[in-house]
């Protein structure tokens, strides 16, 4: 089975609706961060952008304290639904 | 917690010791999410599920953050309907951006004036990325990766699941006491952490170097705890890190020594965490100076 991008293959699939996915997956914005040059660490079996060859970290520093700097992250939401 | 708020989640184990911390969505009464770090909670949570009436399940969301101090014009810019209110700090809201309603809540990883937003199964991702970039870009907004995020993160004291804490400390070493609520009913770890020590064993770090995380952090010569964070700020124009040391209840201001990435020791002292803002009025929007540039 070839993974969304189709250039690796997952080895491990969860059946569908087995709770926490257990094999790596990407972030929806992934792509997008593609041309930047992204180096990536895995958090939550998510890969998380730690920086980009295009882009300084200082540089991003000083984006986030004076502009806006955006970040797509490993968080990893889990749903709780029901009275208890 | 009422529906439409976040509130800051500990787990821990029968020991006292983390697991994980996260941000709670109380999204409708009987709806939650829980935004967590890095670590194995669903297990966790599904194992003390046991005679309770709740479906716990991956929602597949992302969840993506805009901080900084033009976030919040950025959103106005970008939600159809301007910016929702109320969105106080730690709020949750529903807005539509370019036809496609998100959830947004004010919360984040840095302690700047910001928000996320949680992208679901169902949006369009990459319609929902070229809106969002439109509004944002006349107020400068540029992705950037979690190394930027990391040193404004240490600056303001926001804890890393897995390194600065991790199933050997309790919240009380990790400086996390007071969201502790010891009069509530029982929880897990409870016992436990009614007879744990309630001095921190976490601290920052001021120093001449950037520290090296693993590296040791020396008190008269002698190893007396490790490295956990670090950076060079170019705010502070210093070293910063984590350190969690061995002994709890060090006072800031005590000297130390630093092994840092350069490979040698350096002085440095212990410092309060966070190393500024102590009353986190930037991410409330209280306090709105943008500081200048240092080169």
């Amino acid at each position: 089975m070839n993974s969304s991008d189709g250039k690796t293959r997952d080895l491990v699939t969860p059946m569908p609706g087995a709770g926490w996915d257990f094999s790596l997956s990407r972030h929806p914005y992934h792509m997008i961060e593609r041309p930047f040059g992204p180096h990536y660490c895995v958090y939550n079996r998510r890969e998380m952008a730690c920086c980009f060859d295009q882009l300084d970290i200082e540089e991003g520093y000083w984006q986030l304290r004076q502009k806006a700097a955006v970040l797509h992250t490993g968080e990893f939401p889990l749903q709780f639904k029901g009275p208890g | 917690m009422r529906p439409g708020r976040c509130g800051y989640g500990l787990a821990c184990y029968d020991d006292g010791g983390l697991i994980v911390d996260g941000v709670l969505l109380r999204l409708e009464p009987d709806l939650f999410w829980y935004a967590q770090a890095d670590g194995d909670f669903y297990s966790w949570a599904r194992a003390h599920a046991r005679g309770m009436d709740v479906e716990i399940s991956d929602p597949k969301v992302f969840v993506s953050q805009v901080q900084g101090p033009t976030s919040m014009e950025i959103l106005a810019a970008a939600s159809d309907d301007g910016m929702p209110e109320p969105f106080g700090y730690f709020g949750i809201a529903r807005v539509r951006f370019g036809g496609q309603e998100v959830v947004i809540t004010r919360t984040g990883y840095t302690n700047e004036l910001g928000w996320e937003f949680y992208t679901e199964p169902q949006h369009d991702a990459d319609a929902l990325w070229r809106h969002l970039t439109a509004a944002g870009e006349p107020f400068g907004m540029q992705l950037f990766g979690l190394d930027s995020m990391h040193i404004r993160r240490i600056e303001a004291g926001i804890l890393n699941a897995g390194s600065d804490f991790d199933h050997t400390t309790t919240p009380y070493d990790a400086g996390l006491g007071r969201f502790i609520d010891e009069d509530k009913g029982d929880f897990i770890g409870k016992q436990a952490l009614t007879n744990a020590s309630r001095k921190p064993r976490l601290s920052g770090l001021l120093c001449e170097a950037e520290p090296h995380i693993g590296g040791e952090v020396c008190i008269d010569g002698n190893p007396a705890g490790r490295v956990t964070a670090g950076a060079i700020s170019p705010y502070l124009q210093s070293g910063i890190g984590i350190a969690l040391m061995y002994a709890p209840g060090l006072a800031a201001g005590t000297q130390v020594t630093v092994r840092c990435i350069d490979g040698e020791l350096h002085a440095g002292e212990l410092a309060e965490l966070p190393l500024y803002d102590k009353q986190a009025e930037i991410p409330r929007g209280i306090r709105v100076d943008i500081p200048e540039r240092k080169d």
